[in-house]
């Protein structure tokens, strides 16, 4: 279980997180929303240990996160953030295999070389593995980074481990197909045994596949539970302002956000 | 398809190759340098010299005390020049980067100009007592001291950003060049003559009791350099995801600094300096046999060493019985070059 426990952040005068509390289990997708400025990244940030915090605690199946190495969290936790500064000309292929660094130990070459090929082909960038890196399209690189988090993560999932995957913004920048796609891998890697935390900002998408959601303003959770719970009509013109709501699943349809014509 | 597949296979031929091909031109290159010069020595005579066998004393004496010191000097001075400049580019993830940025030059300089122009009157005891090693140790403590300086300013609260470092580089490097300046204006003739030629780079006149600390600070600190190539691959996608990804990456970053710091000191000491082969020689290899540091590493060594031997045998060869400065041939080698690298990457970028 993945548990941050009264979270508290500042940076000078402001408060980027006010007593946050959060959990996530293995198998399940939490996804937390929230309008811009909300303190999502933040709050994903802190759960990775990036930020430091004023008050509260991070803790990773029972440990204290400032109780693991580097190199042990490498193991049990993979993270996706929103840039990439890679301006080298690595191939799709060597990107990947840079995930092998939190394994090397305990597998052999062979069995890491078979982590990458899965995961590529798995975000369907295989064909593209001696493509570089720098030539890509948006959508092809968010597809490589999030194939090198899924190679990072699947031996702890072979090995039947607790592990985590976070993700910030994981479909920024890919159209609607890859969207669903990239969120169907998500829903995939729970289900073998991850517990994953996204941070989305379609709210569609959202409630499509998150089995809980996390809805933050201004550095506070506001509310969490099921999307229907969530994403009511009031809460959706108290924090984000607009007069929508949620529509489930007709028919043979995924969960859509109807937004009134009057939308302000 | 196919295309593409060939390209892959023909780099991966390529990395496989480049050590063994670099390695042999570096014993090429090494024994074309000890036989060219004033007087030509043929290999045989070389080797019988190298074996202690001949009785020629003024060849004899040609080899192991001019060209030999020179010549390893220049292959150490290379390689590691060459090895800094690629850890370099990598910690600054710009693969325009040089350690000049760091202020280990600026510093180096600083420390050899004061010792030329004060040594005479304010450090008259540290000359006096150190004779020629002088000016060597004040540049080599100049760049130590520069570089403290610029790592307690990069380093705080348990972090140790590149910005800042790239900041304090630039501020430090603008005030000892003010520094230097100032020196200049109040040297006399003989001293203006010394610090202009130490800061063209020369790789003459060096015997090896003066070059022993050189060359093992170079070494240890490229073999240092050498272990570091995978968590520098890690680091060049972004400082957070290597983090992630399990590197220690503060302790990365002071590792590469301390070590570049030491190893571009030691041998801007006692050469003075030599521009661009820290930053061609990595540069040319990435076009070659792409970014992975676990080649660039070694195969810019080997390149750094055969470059500069190259450039030294060009130096003292082509205007006999005068030699040009080294620092000249590597400059204008590489200020041509920057400028391609540049404007090919303008027009790739369109």
């Amino acid at each position: 279980m993945l548990l941050g426990t009264n979270l508290t952040a500042k940076i000078g005068c402001k408060t980027l997180l006010d007593n946050v509390n959060f959990m996530v289990k293995p198998h399940e997708v939490v996804v937390i929303i929230g309008p811009n400025g909300a303190g999502k990244s933040s709050l994903l940030k802190a759960l990775c240990g990036d930020i430091a915090l004023t008050g509260g605690a991070v803790s990773i199946n029972q440990q204290n996160l400032d109780d693991y190495s580097i190199a042990e969290l490498a193991q049990l936790r993979a993270v996706l953030t929103q840039n990439y500064e890679l301006d080298f000309p690595f191939t799709v292929n060597e990107v990947v295999d840079m995930a092998h660094v939190a394994h090397q130990e305990q597998f052999s070459n062979t069995a890491l070389k078979r982590f990458s090929n899965n995961a590529m082909q798995a975000l369907g960038v295989y064909h593209l593995a001696q493509q570089c890196f720098t030539r890509l399209s948006g959508g092809e690189k968010q597809r490589t980074q999030l194939a090198r988090v899924l190679c990072q993560l699947q031996p702890s999932l072979i090995n039947k481990q607790s592990a985590y995957l976070l993700i910030d913004e994981p479909t920024s920048s890919l159209d609607l197909y890859h969207q669903y796609e990239v969120m169907t891998q998500a829903r995939d890697i729970a289900k073998q045994g991850a517990g994953v935390v996204a941070v989305v900002h379609d709210l569609s998408l959202a409630a499509s596949f998150a089995d809980r959601l996390y809805m933050m303003d201004e550095g506070e959770v506001v509310a969490s539970g099921t999307p229907e719970e969530v994403l009511s009509q009031t809460r959706l013109n108290e924090i984000y302002k607009i007069n929508a709501k949620l529509q489930i699943g007709l028919n043979d349809t995924l969960p859509h956000i109807l937004i009134n014509k009057k939308a302000c | 398809m196919l295309a593409l597949g060939s390209t892959v296979i023909s780099q991966n031929q390529h990395r496989r190759m480049a050590i063994p091909a670099l390695f042999v031109a570096c014993v090429i290159v090494f024994f074309i340098a000890l036989s060219k010069g004033g007087v030509v020595i043929s290999i045989s005579e070389i080797i019988s010299i190298i074996n202690q066998t001949a009785d020629d004393e003024l060849k004899h004496a040609i080899i192991w005390q001019i060209r030999l010191p020179r010549l390893i000097l220049a292959m150490i001075v290379g390689a590691g020049l060459a090895a800094c400049g690629a850890a370099m580019q990598a910690i600054f993830r710009n693969p325009l980067a040089d350690p000049g940025l760091i202020g280990v030059s600026s510093g180096a300089a600083l420390g050899a100009v004061a010792t030329i122009v004060l040594g005479t009157s304010l450090f008259a005891n540290f000359s006096d007592s150190l004779g020629i090693y002088a000016v060597p140790i004040g540049a080599f403590l100049g760049c130590i001291g520069v570089c403290v300086f610029i790592y307690r300013l990069s380093a705080h609260s348990g972090q140790f950003t590149i910005i800042s470092l790239l900041l304090a580089g630039i501020a430090v490097n603008a005030i000892v060049g003010s520094l230097i300046g100032v020196l200049t204006l109040i040297s006399n003739d003989q001293q203006l003559r010394d610090l202009t030629f130490w800061s063209m780079g020369s790789l003459a006149g060096n015997h090896f009791a003066m070059m022993l600390p050189t060359i093992a600070l170079i070494i240890f600190s490229c073999m240092a350099l050498l272990r570091l190539g995978k968590p520098l691959n890690l680091y060049l996608l972004g400082e957070a995801q290597a983090k992630h990804l399990g590197i220690n990456v503060t302790k990365l970053k002071k590792q590469v600094f301390i070590y570049t710091a030491l190893c571009t000191g030691a041998a801007v000491a006692i050469t003075g300096i030599i521009g661009f082969v820290g930053f061609i020689v990595p540069h040319i290899v990435r076009l070659v046999l792409g970014p992975d540091h676990r080649y660039l590493m070694p195969t810019s060594i080997l390149g750094g060493a055969l470059l500069l031997s190259l450039a030294d045998l060009f130096a003292r060869t082509v205007m006999l019985p005068a030699e040009l400065p080294i620092g000249l041939i590597t400059s204008a080698i590489g200020g041509p070059f920057f400028l391609i690298m540049l404007l090919k990457t303008y027009q790739r970028r369109g």
